[in-house]
């Protein structure tokens, strides 16, 4: 029997501990910042742009490294079969950005890709490639007090507030997937042009003169390809509710305008809208290929989504696409019958790539070959869903984020699963999936690889 | 005569005493902790260096640069390496996230702020005398030193802590010891040890502090603040298109 006297003393011991204030334990918390070297290591990192006001300089080095399988499906529907898809893929980037300024009057920009690729398609021929991209570099000069400024050069700006769809960003020609391809840098490459920024409170005006080029070659021949300069206009507010508004040109074209809202919903809750109205359809319209006569009206393409922020960083955000560039069911059913009967014209003339074949054959050929071309632009139909929820906002060693976009229209599928790992300050990994699920003749059963896995390496220098 | 004379002088001291306690009120009071964080109405900025630590893992350090104007904020990124570059503006409940790999500015919830090394920004980058009420609700004596005890409570909405007590000294200068910052629901999340501080400009600033997390006390954050400066800051600095730039 436990002594009486012992357990009020063991009480009274415990309380006391208890009702120690805060104060006392704060006393085990030994002061990093204490001894000199730490203090000298900590300062270091600062770099030279805190250290000094008046004229700094920052560069910066990261390198991505990625291994990636694709599981490419037995028959791919706009294949006119002399088509092979890649199995596997290596990839070796090294991203270099670099910024000086003597203060506002002066400063300059560049950011440099250098990409090794490495492919070995479905018959085992392997390739190998290296190229050198010049994504942005430009030189800015603004007055002491940042209300007006020009940029000269290749830039990349960035109109929409989106996570999947930006259709603000009514420069041409675009590639933009923020969400397909993370590692692919040349999606960041600039247009080249002169900028003039003014800024009022919370108010600021763009006007951007830039050339129309397809620096990447990316084989868009869209519409737009006879136009040599293009031009925008953009209006910014900032606050409670964020309002953009873009008027974008091509040279002797009409007024494509683009408007984008966001706001705060709650405290945990934020709302976005983003819509543009072009005159210009974005598919790819090549050639021989037309499926549909182009509607003189213009072509909506608008996003509204949201995005809720739970506890421990974890976000929820979903997005819903109305494209009217996209075909509806009576065009896409015109499509796909048109490819049939290409397939068919080609079955009947015996067609190989090898051998020389009657004008019919060719035009099949190249109608197939253009309209697999089609699916590098996206967003063939109209209406689309995209959710995503991961905790990637918040730095931790292991980060998890899955994305599905839904197509309304024909049901398929691209669903993103990606684990990363922040090993230390300046090393990670991340594991990817991607599974394109859908019908032969659907959107995203049309995609060569039914799936894809990817391991990518990244170090910041 | 001997006794006339003891009486006046504990008259003169509960004067005294009285009136030195009403010249300290606790609008004064919430002043001044907002003035040892920052530098009110006048732009400024500064350098954080963070470094916390979690039970059986290896410490994080991370470093921001801050500009300030009154309610605007402009908060980069300098390290650790894979966030060098990222930066944030904060406007009253508005923020704004740069994400430099993609250009892309996305805005974020008030909320966000509360995870991670934002939140931690958060508890010294307040606007008490604005967003809050006080009142001095006792005094105490900590370590032989005398101490008010200042009560916050929120009066505007998308703050993220409901309630935050000060112990602040009733010495000159009113440096605050620490504060306890309350949800709510009441529950204390986070205290904050001001452990340093230092002159700038002729101005005590709070240089170190130590803020540990009240449910995990293994989880803590130092906090040193160094190199503020004085700076005209225009409103223009403080808008989206600045988070990419040195500038």
């Amino acid at each position: 029997m436990a002594n009486p006297s012992l357990v009020r003393q063991k009480l009274a011991i415990f309380l006391c501990i208890a009702s120690l204030p805060p104060l006392v334990i704060a006393q085990e918390y030994e002061d990093p910042f204490s001894t000199e070297s730490s203090e000298a290591n900590l300062a270091g990192e600062l770099g030279s742009d805190m250290l000094e006001n008046s004229a700094s300089w920052n560069f910066d080095v990261s390198a991505i490294a990625y291994h990636q399988q694709n599981g490419v499906r037995d028959d791919q529907y706009f294949n006119p079969g002399g088509l092979v898809f890649r199995e596997r893929e290596s990839q070796l980037a090294l991203d270099l950005s670099g910024q000086f300024s003597t203060g506002s009057y002066f400063s300059t920009y560049t950011r440099l890709a250098l990409v090794g690729d490495y492919r070995v398609d479905e018959s085992g021929d392997a390739s190998d490639e290296f190229s050198h991209y010049l994504l942005e570099g430009y030189l800015s000069s603004y007055s002491s007090s940042r209300r007006f400024g020009v940029n000269v050069g290749r830039m990349k700006p960035q109109w929409s507030n989106g996570y999947n769809w930006s259709p603000a960003n009514l420069l041409k020609p675009v590639y933009d997937r923020p969400n397909l391809d993370t590692d692919d840098l040349t999606q960041q490459q600039g247009w080249d042009m002169v900028h003039l920024d003014f800024r009022y409170g919370d108010w600021n005006t763009g006007f951007y003169f830039a050339e129309v080029e397809d620096t990447l070659d990316r084989n868009l021949e869209l519409p737009f390809g006879d136009s040599d300069y293009q031009y925008a206009l953009v209006f910014n507010r900032e606050g409670d509710l964020d309002t953009r508004l873009v008027l974008h040109q091509l040279e002797g074209g009409d007024i494509n305008v683009a408007l984008g809202l966001s706001a705060l919903a709650d405290d945990n809750i934020t709302l976005r809208f983003e819509g543009a109205w072009e005159h210009q359809r974005e598919l790819a319209l090549a050639g021989d290929m037309q499926y549909a006569d182009l509607q003189d009206r213009g072509y909506l393409k608008a996003v509204l989504g949201t995005q809720v922020s739970l506890n421990d960083g974890w976000d929820i955000t979903a997005e819903y696409l109305y494209n009217e560039h996209g075909y509806k069911a009576e065009e896409w059913d015109q499509v796909i019958e048109q490819i049939d009967l290409a397939k068919l014209n080609l079955t009947q003339s015996g067609f190989s790539l090898a051998s020389s074949q009657s004008t019919e054959a060719h035009t099949a050929f190249n109608f197939l070959i253009d309209s697999f071309g089609l699916l590098s632009v996206g967003q063939l139909r109209r209406e689309y869903l995209f959710f995503m929820w991961g905790n990637t906002r918040v730095e931790r060693k292991f980060q998890y984020r899955q994305s599905i976009q839904y197509n309304i229209d024909d049901q398929s599928q691209y669903h993103n699963l990606e684990f990363i790992q922040n090993w230390t300050e300046h090393f990670s990994t991340r594991l990817q999936a991607q599974v394109f699920s859908g019908c032969d003749s659907c959107e995203f059963g049309l995609i060569p690889s039914e799936y894809l896995l990817r391991f990518s390496f990244y170090f910041d220098f | 005569m001997e006794k006339y004379r003891f009486g006046f002088w504990i008259v003169f001291l509960l004067v005294f005493s009285l009136s030195s306690k009403a010249e300290v009120t606790a609008e004064y009071l919430v002043n001044r902790l907002d003035e040892v964080r920052g530098y009110r109405d006048q732009g400024f900025v500064f350098d954080i260096i963070n470094i916390s630590y979690k039970k059986d893992k290896e410490p994080r350090t991370n470093t921001l640069s801050v500009k300030v104007f009154n309610d605007k904020s402009l908060i980069r990124f300098e390290s650790p390496a894979r966030e060098r570059g990222r930066a944030m503006l904060k406007e009253d409940s508005n923020m704004w996230l740069y994400i430099p790999g993609t250009r892309r500015i996305i805005r974020i919830a008030p909320s966000q702020r509360l995870i991670g090394e934002t939140s931690n920004g958060d508890v010294v980058g307040t606007n008490f005398s604005r967003d809050y009420g006080a009142k001095i609700v006792g005094e105490e004596s900590v370590e032989g030193r005398e101490y008010w005890l200042l009560e916050l409570t929120s009066t505007a909405s998308g703050v993220a802590y409901a309630k935050v007590k000060v112990w602040m000294a009733k010495a000159d200068g009113h440096q605050p010891l620490k504060s306890e910052f309350y949800s709510r629901s009441d529950r204390l999340l986070k205290t904050a040890f001001y452990k340093e501080y230092k002159k700038y400009f002729g101005e005590l600033k709070v240089h170190k502090l130590l803020l540990v997390d009240a449910l995990m006390q293994d989880n803590y954050t130092w906090m040193k603040f160094d190199n503020y400066q004085l700076e005209e800051l225009d409103p223009a600095i403080f808008q989206k298109a600045s988070l990419g730039r040195l500038n």
